[in-house]
């Protein structure tokens, strides 16, 4: 795993897709739906074949007209026995896309969904590791503490729903080189406030 | 293409009616759906505009029994009966509240909008409370949660929350002051009893019953945009409802700036957050609330971060066309499954009637009970000698007499 300057970003994606692993470990093929599809669901329903895990990871908030899409996704689960994960990010946490997702969309979405779908959080964790030297980094993260609002969330339905796994990850931080951001961003601001006093 | 009646009692500019007009003009402008507004009634209050219901048919009961429709919804509780007249595939009923509380136990109106829910429907409703409520009451119906949306381009959420650190605190308090669990006048009241300078302006669609005392001035009833800039030159929205399903006003004022003192009214747990986008106030506490508010406008700071924490609310809150979407995946939910057994609730349907039938026995019984205490206190004060003494203490010379006589005695 590469992780460089969004940590937090690229430690959530990575354990999202760990978690669906299990899940894509029961389907037959992985489709990856993208935003271009929410205006073609006709399309997406040809291109999905049996058994199929449908990831729409991250499209949702990205276009303003989801029904149709959505519609699409549960005929798959329906009629082709397929499995479908869907991400969606925390909206309270900052500014809302296409269309907004918070805590009570998710509980909409689920509420459509019926009983079977599966909803997960995505929490963004803080860590530390210790390792002593020559020692192989610990290759399991332990969470100490609740879990408070989470950053995202997955919505699995269909097939193999059930299986959607509880995963999490954590990547090396480059302090010093998070450092040397900050600190350029500060000397931009010097910057910037002294020309315009200038 | 889904053909859906939504069935209301008139086409009032109340914010229930407004909800259903929102949600079928979406639908049948950007969902494709034939949708039909069936008046259980003839129209007889103010109305919306026809521009307000474009793409949408207004239908009289009559006119949409001809008809057959995917799916018939009702709206209140009085349009049920209006609901299952008219041939439709499906029944569902949208509900906005959990309507038997907004009437007394004596009034006999609370029975029937407690049954209907008990009708072989599916649910769709705009709140997690009345949902979680609608599922331990009806585990075998479907219950779908489309919350209300905010129209955008009215309520324009502000770039940014701009501090204000002088000036008395700007609050607003809207409603129908006849209505008894709106709580307009205890508003009012408690801005009378704060300390620190105020500036109260209440928004009232009709006036009466309407404690003026302390009012800085009285608007209304006024259009939504005009609401809008109300709500722009607002620091606080004062709540202080006894009943809600899920209520907009603070939520409208969040969009623009302003935030919320409320009471703790079912539904202001879908977005007001203590101590983050406003404040929560006890019921019936006109001093803590007067304290609230005082608070507020001494703490600049604190005023400040919850209008910012409201504005960051607003944004995330969905607009009416995202509404929309949810609202027509719903309502392609409720047509494609199967319909429930129209049989599977009737034992508890009859049981309900049942015991609303025992409860009004019990009322009857206390009712004459009370009777027969007044006919015995009336034969009382009819006796000899007792007669004519209530009769002497109503003659003037008589009681001045008798207090002259009592301050004699206490001597």
């Amino acid at each position: 795993m590469s992780i460089d300057a969004q940590p937090a970003l690229a430690a959530e994606r990575e354990a999202r897709e760990r978690a669906i692993e299990p899940v894509a470990a029961a389907c037959a093929t992985r489709i990856d739906v993208t935003s271009a599809d929410a205006d073609h669901p006709a399309a997406l329903r040809e291109r999905v074949p049996e058994g199929a895990l449908v990831a729409c990871l991250d499209v949702l908030d990205r276009v303003p007209a989801f029904a149709a899409l959505v519609e699409a996704l549960q005929e798959l689960a329906r009629d082709k026995g397929a499995t479908v994960v869907l991400g969606v990010p925390n909206d309270q946490l900052g500014a809302p896309g296409a269309s907004s997702w918070t805590d009570g969309a998710v509980e909409e979405l689920r509420s459509v969904l019926g009983p079977g779908a599966v909803v997960a959080g995505v929490h963004e964790l803080r860590g530390a590791a210790v390792v002593p030297e020559g020692t192989e980094p610990p290759g399991s993260v332990e969470v100490a503490g609740a879990l408070l609002a989470p950053v995202g969330w997955l919505l699995a339905f269909g097939a193999h729903a059930q299986r959607l796994g509880a995963r999490a990850v954590a990547g090396p931080v480059d302090t010093v080189d998070q450092r040397r951001h900050v600190l350029a961003l500060e000397a931009d601001r010097d910057a910037l406030r002294a020309l315009r006093d200038h | 293409m889904l053909d859906v009646a939504f069935v209301v009692n008139d086409l009032a500019l109340s914010g229930g009616v407004g909800v259903v007009v929102q949600h079928a003009r979406q639908l049948a402008a950007r969902h494709g759906m034939d949708v039909t507004l069936v008046l259980a009634r003839p129209l007889t209050d103010p109305t919306w505009g026809y521009d307000d219901l474009e793409h949408l048919h207004v239908a009289s009961l009559d006119e949409a029994r001809a008809r057959q429709f995917d799916i018939a919804v009702s709206t209140w509780w009085e349009t049920a009966p209006a609901t299952f007249a008219l041939r439709a595939r499906r029944y569902a009923s949208f509900v906005q509240s959990l309507e038997d509380r907004f009437y007394s136990p004596e009034e006999p109106e609370r029975t029937a909008a407690g049954l209907v829910l008990d009708l072989p429907v599916a649910f769709i409703t705009e709140a997690r409370w009345i949902r979680d409520t609608l599922s331990d009451l009806r585990p075998d119906a479907r219950c779908l949660l489309v919350r209300n949306g905010i129209d955008k381009d009215v309520f324009v959420p502000l770039e940014r929350v701009v501090p204000r650190f002088d000036g008395p605190l700007r609050i607003l308090v809207e409603g129908y002051a006849g209505t008894w669990f709106k709580g307009v006048n205890a508003s009012v009241a408690a801005v009378r009893a704060m300390r620190e300078p105020a500036q109260l302006t209440v928004v009232a669609p009709d006036r009466t019953g309407l404690d003026v005392r302390g009012v800085d001035r009285v608007v209304g009833p006024v259009p939504q945009r005009e609401m809008a800039d109300l709500y722009a030159q607002t620091d606080v929205v004062l709540k202080l409802s006894r009943v809600e399903g899920m209520y907009g006003p603070p939520l409208e004022g969040f969009h623009r700036g302003a935030t919320v003192v409320t009471t703790e009214v079912t539904g202001h747990e879908e977005y007001v957050v203590h101590g983050r986008n406003g404040l929560v106030v006890d019921w019936d506490d006109l001093g803590g609330t007067a304290h609230a508010l005082d608070l507020l406008a001494r703490d600049r700071r604190l005023l400040h971060e919850l209008r910012c924490g409201a504005l960051a609310t607003a944004r995330s809150w969905p607009s009416w066309e995202q509404a929309g979407e949810l609202m027509a995946l719903a309502l392609r939910t409720i047509a494609r499954e199967p319909a429930p057994d129209p049989y599977a609730h009737v034992p508890r349907l009859l049981s309900d009637a049942r015991s609303q039938l025992e409860h009004h026995r019990v009322h009857l019984r206390e009712l004459s009970a009370a009777r027969r205490d007044v006919a015995k206190f009336d034969r009382i004060r009819a006796l000899p000698g007792i007669r004519q003494y209530l009769a002497l203490k109503r003659i003037e010379r008589v009681q001045k007499g008798i207090a002259a006589s009592r301050k004699l005695l206490r001597r």
